[in-house]
């Protein structure tokens, strides 16, 4: 059998599923569907034959072409067999487009196509994760393979109940988007619900894991993570293992871990190498900085603006004496310290490597302590400035971070308007804010509000012990 | 009836924020000036009323009622809806005049009125399901707060102050509406107990048990403190709420201004839960939005409520006699149906 019989195999397949709709050929696909700008669209004729092959330069490698298809085909044609099993027949121009840019190589003949998947997409091998801590746990992260990270996901569970299901996603430039979940332990109506949000969503592209939010959520306006996402294999394995279900993009190093709640999120599994105690000593700390960076400056400003007299005695005279010869008014001496150190915070995240550290030291000794000299800023002031900056930083997840430096301005004015009570208004704003949220059926603040003191042990714990997944995971009720 | 659902311990939590309300900071001076020595054994019956009270809810919502009787039934709606309007702005009329003569006197009240129904609007548009949990959640923000403040304020007790002592009148004339005002948490069955699972009369208990273990606290605690004659006169509205005072005399004194926000948080539930009840009432809950002309007129009754519109004598009256009025249609009227269907039933039987 030569290569013209296998292809027309295929077009006899073709035929027999019906999928024959439209006839094009070479200069078709290079000609309508990729114009001149895909300058690295290489066409081969092997042998001279009848075959011609088409392939992007940059996506397949020449040298394995050459040597498994071009130079077999012209010395034993028949060999061409074997490798052509693993092509399909493409049915359209579109999708001969498509094929090419996910990397197959087109074996074009009397008008009829076979694809052969040959990709070599130019990838990085795996390395540590860049924002997230891993001392203890597995150091590997997530990578923009796709298949590589269905693969790492898999390496940390083993379990033949792992299901992955393909969607193709985007209008123009088609994305492969996996959604990971272990049958039998995720509800089936949230893998359901997640899948038809996912199939109704029609992007024009998918550039990265966090573009589905939307589509999985709807408009998400105050930040508060929604999902989790993680570049850790051994994380996504640990919430899939826990019911949750897990959204990779190709090319995107993260995975979307839903649905989360606010608990998990200071949850890091490095903390189950510790003894009871430390874990939720550290746990605790965490909930308090987030606290902490989100209502300090607020507090501060509220009781020495609007209700200086709930302030202990000793304590007023030390903030006035401090607070003698400077030009500010509270509100504003904490906005300013408070800005400017998010701008370190920015440029200190923005230019990693050796710049970074030097920001800081330029930053908070440099800056903070002229501003005290040059009576701009009190002692006090720099000291709440700073601790809500560490206390941002000390919740474990990075995407936290910019919603606790946005937030902490709205409180921060309510308590220069109202004193204590735009404070603890703020307070309120926050805790019906988080009650209201809901993913897929499951509320943000679970076990805690609706407390379900059953689940408070399964959130918490890990191991052989707890149950894999804690009943609010389960729906019992269609979502709101 | 519908198919929400509110989790069990969530009702419980409700319970316990509405049975603490605002009552140890208002009621606690009166109440010992009517009852004098008598006042620890007042507060313990109190407690049990709340409990019977409970029993009685539970079992009149469960029980069906006999058809007789269902014209009765329905225009109880209306007198319990107006008992929820007058409740959800008392608790915050009762707290705005103990924050204004005390602690925030530089801010202006209709601020505080203000900024405190946005809240509750906003809590009551995002629908049922959340405003229960929003309520819940701050039930369990205050319930250590408080029971920490008056643990506190235990360091400098003495017992033998609750030794029989010649004081009080027992002829203030408020004392029993006053005496059912301190055992409330039952208040709120009528209206969200039709929409919680599981066992409701078991946390129902509980949640009402707890309150009224803080609220018998915050009378009691007061008198281990002063002794009798000192803890009357503190009076309603010129004198610092309890957390503050427990502040002033106990080694936490440094974080006074934690009580103040526990008060806040405890009257925006308290009146959260009746503003809630009284939507309820009149509407069935829809989840995930409520539409904004169902929430506005709540808001604006609580807001009415809220702001001096009436003199704080007037007031305090009216606080009263609305306990008083709680007493009529949440015990006195069901206990009078479920025991009149009862002997329906058996009649009917032997018949």
């Amino acid at each position: 059998m030569d290569v013209t019989d296998v292809l027309r195999q295929g077009q006899r397949v073709q035929r027999a599923i019906g999928m024959a709709r439209d006839r094009f050929d070479l200069d078709t696909v290079r000609e309508r569907h990729l114009p001149g700008e895909l300058v690295d669209l290489t066409v081969r004729r092997p042998g001279g034959g009848e075959v011609r092959l088409m392939h992007l330069k940059a996506l397949v490698d020449s040298q394995q072409v050459q040597s498994e298809i071009v130079g077999p085909l012209a010395e034993t044609p028949a060999s061409l067999q074997a490798l052509l099993a693993g092509a399909t027949a493409v049915t359209s121009a579109a999708s001969a487009d498509q094929e090419l840019l996910n990397g197959a190589v087109l074996f074009v003949a009397q008008g009829r196509v076979l694809a052969l998947p040959m990709a070599q997409f130019p990838t990085r091998s795996v390395q540590e994760p860049s924002t997230e801590r891993a001392v203890f746990s597995p150091k590997d992260a997530l990578v923009e393979d796709l298949e590589q990270n269905v693969g790492l996901i898999r390496s940390h569970l083993r379990d033949p109940r792992l299901r992955v299901e393909h969607l193709t996603l985007g209008e123009q430039a088609r994305s492969t988007v996996a959604v990971c979940h272990v049958a039998g332990v995720a509800d089936v109506d949230l893998v359901d619900d997640a899948v038809q949000r996912l199939h109704s969503y029609r992007p024009v592209r998918v550039g990265f894991v966090s573009a589905l939010l939307r589509p999985l959520f709807g408009p998400v306006w105050d930040g508060f993570l929604d999902a989790d996402f993680t570049e850790r294999p051994y994380r996504v394995a640990d919430f899939l293992a826990r019911g949750r279900l897990a959204i990779l993009v190709d090319g995107s190093p993260f995975a979307l871990v839903t649905p989360i709640t606010f608990v998990e999120i200071f949850i890091d599994e490095e903390e189950y190498l510790q003894a009871t105690t430390t874990r939720f000593f550290v746990r605790a700390l965490r909930i308090l900085s987030f606290f902490l960076a989100l209502l300090m400056p607020g507090l501060y400003v509220a009781l020495l603006t609007v209700n200086p007299t709930i302030l202990p005695g000793l304590l007023a005279i030390a903030v006035a004496s401090s607070r003698q010869s400077l030009p500010f008014p509270v509100v504003t001496e904490i906005i300013l310290l408070l800005l400017i150190l998010d701008i370190m915070a920015e440029a200190t995240v923005s230019m990693k490597g050796l710049l970074g550290p030097t920001i800081s030291i330029v930053g908070a000794l440099i800056a903070g302590q002229a501003a005290i000299r040059a009576n701009l800023a009190s002692d006090l002031g720099v000291i709440v400035a700073s601790v809500t900056l560490l206390a941002t930083f000390m919740t474990s997840r990075y995407q936290l971070t910019y919603s606790v430096r946005v937030w902490k301005y709205p409180i921060l004015l309510l308590s220069a308007a109202f004193g204590i009570l735009g404070w603890a208004t703020g307070i309120l704003w926050l805790m019906a804010n988080f009650v209201r949220k809901r993913r897929f059926g499951v509320s943000y603040l679970a076990p805690i509000a609706p407390l379900r003191p059953q689940s408070v042990r399964t959130t918490s714990h890990h191991g052989r012990q707890a149950p894999p997944a804690p009943a609010y995971i389960r729906r019992a009720e269609p979502e709101s | 009836m519908s198919r929400l659902r509110i989790a069990p311990w969530t009702l419980g939590a409700v319970c316990f924020a509405a049975t603490v309300c605002v009552t140890p900071v208002s009621l606690g001076q009166s109440f010992i000036l009517a009852a004098g020595s008598a006042t620890p054994l007042w507060m313990l019956l109190s407690a049990a009323t709340g409990l019977l009270g409970v029993d009685i809810q539970t079992r009149f919502i469960e029980a069906p009622l006999a058809p007789w009787a269902a014209w009765l039934r329905n225009a109880f709606r209306y007198p319990l809806a107006l008992f929820y309007a007058l409740g959800t702005g008392l608790m915050l009329n009762v707290w705005l005049t103990i924050l204004g003569g005390t602690e925030l006197a530089a801010t202006p009240r209709l601020a505080s009125a203000l900024l405190l129904v946005t809240v509750m609007a906003y809590m009551l548009r995002v629908g049922f399901d959340s405003a229960m949990r929003l309520l819940g959640l701050i039930a369990l923000v205050i319930g250590p707060s408080i029971l920490s403040l008056l643990i506190a304020a235990l360091t400098n007790a003495d017992f033998a102050r609750l030794l029989p002592h010649p004081f009080g009148t027992g002829a203030i004339p408020w004392l029993w509406p006053t005496f059912l005002f301190a055992s409330r948490g039952f208040d709120v069955l009528p209206a969200l107990a039709p929409f919680a699972g599981g066992s409701l009369r078991r946390v129902a208990f509980v949640g009402v048990a707890l309150g009224s273990v803080i609220t018998f606290s915050s009378v009691v605690v007061p008198i281990l403190v002063w002794g009798y004659p000192a803890a009357a006169q503190w009076q309603h509205p010129l004198l610092k709420a309890i957390g503050t005072y427990t502040s002033v005399y106990a080694p936490f004194e440094r974080i006074a201004f934690v009580s103040f926000i526990a008060w806040q948080l405890n009257s925006f539930a308290a009146s959260g839960v009746y503003a809630l009840s009284l939507l309820v009432t009149l509407r069935a809950p829809v989840d995930p939005v409520t539409p904004w002309w169902a929430v506005l007129p709540v808001v604006l009754i609580t807001l009415a409520g809220a702001l001096p519109v009436l003199p704080l004598d007037v007031a305090d009256d009216v606080l009263n006699l609305w306990s008083a009025y709680g007493l009529l249609i949440l015990i006195v009227l069901p206990a009078a149906l479920l025991l009149l269907g009862r002997v329906r039933a058996r009649a009917a039987a032997t018949a």
